[in-house]
């Protein structure tokens, strides 16, 4: 099990970004002020949002 | 969209369990991942299943869909695949059965959730973390690992699914992930 990228320009010698740590942070922080059910029903917003952007580019081919 | 899906879907399965089709059912996948860590997208909507002595098939044909067994050396016993139709638009929806072990522990403990009006099962986060984990692909383990950030598991959480990976022989990818998550909490 690993969490790495499994792309290698991305991987090696390349530092992590610190400031893509910190904004990773940010998200959980903001999720933590969230109820359980109140990241629920985000995430059935989001997910109705992510489907009407995949028709709207399904679309365009 | 995905709000009525889930309305529908919490009906159906009610009156299925009524009739005696399943015996219990809990969210698991995107959605209950969404609940426990970080809110996401997803495209489908996952329920773990308990069904007793019930035929899986009469499930199947209750809800419109087909069931699909796993090999006998698949990790999964098998999966009912359906769909909710909201107005033009189908939402996949997927039923899994898991092995016996899997299934007593997923639902000896479900936390309930009310949202819309309704009562939503939702698997703990510890089992949806082992879960995460029994899956084992990468999106899995990024679940498992934000989950494990948002929940700040306490010396029991972590005894108690340390005892569960144990039993379901995980015990290996448990340790992993919880190596990286004590590194990434260290560094911060």
């Amino acid at each position: 099990m690993t969490l790495q990228t499994s792309d290698p320009r991305l991987s090696g010698s390349r530092r992590p970004s610190q400031l893509g740590a910190r904004l990773a942070k940010h998200k959980i922080d903001e999720a933590r002020k969230l109820t359980p059910e109140q990241r629920l029903l985000l995430a059935l917003e989001l997910s109705d949002a992510a489907a009407a952007l995949q028709l709207a580019c399904s679309n365009k081919r | 969209m995905f709000q009525q899906a889930l309305t529908d879907v919490l009906s159906r399965l009610e009156t299925a369990r009524v009739q005696g089709l399943v015996e219990a059912f809990a969210l698991i996948g995107g959605f209950a991942v969404s609940a426990w860590g970080i809110p996401r997208a997803t495209q489908d909507i996952d329920f773990a299943i308990a069904i007793g002595s019930a035929n899986p098939h009469a499930l199947a044909t209750f809800l419109g869909g087909r069931f699909e067994p796993g090999e006998p050396d698949d990790s999964l016993k098998g999966v009912l695949h359906t769909s909710i139709q909201v107005g033009s638009a189908s939402v996949p929806l997927h039923l899994i059965l898991f092995p016996s072990s899997l299934t007593e522990i997923t639902f000896r403990r479900v936390e309930t959730l009310s949202v819309m009006d309704q009562v939503v099962p939702v698997v703990s986060w510890q089992v949806l973390v082992l879960l995460k984990l029994y899956a084992g692909g990468p999106q899995d383990t990024l679940d498992a690992h934000y989950i494990l950030q948002m929940r700040r598991p306490q010396p029991d959480d972590l005894e108690q699914i340390r005892k569960m990976a144990e039993s379901l022989g995980i015990l290996k990818d448990w340790t992993t992930l919880l190596s990286l998550h004590q590194q990434h909490t260290s560094d911060f």
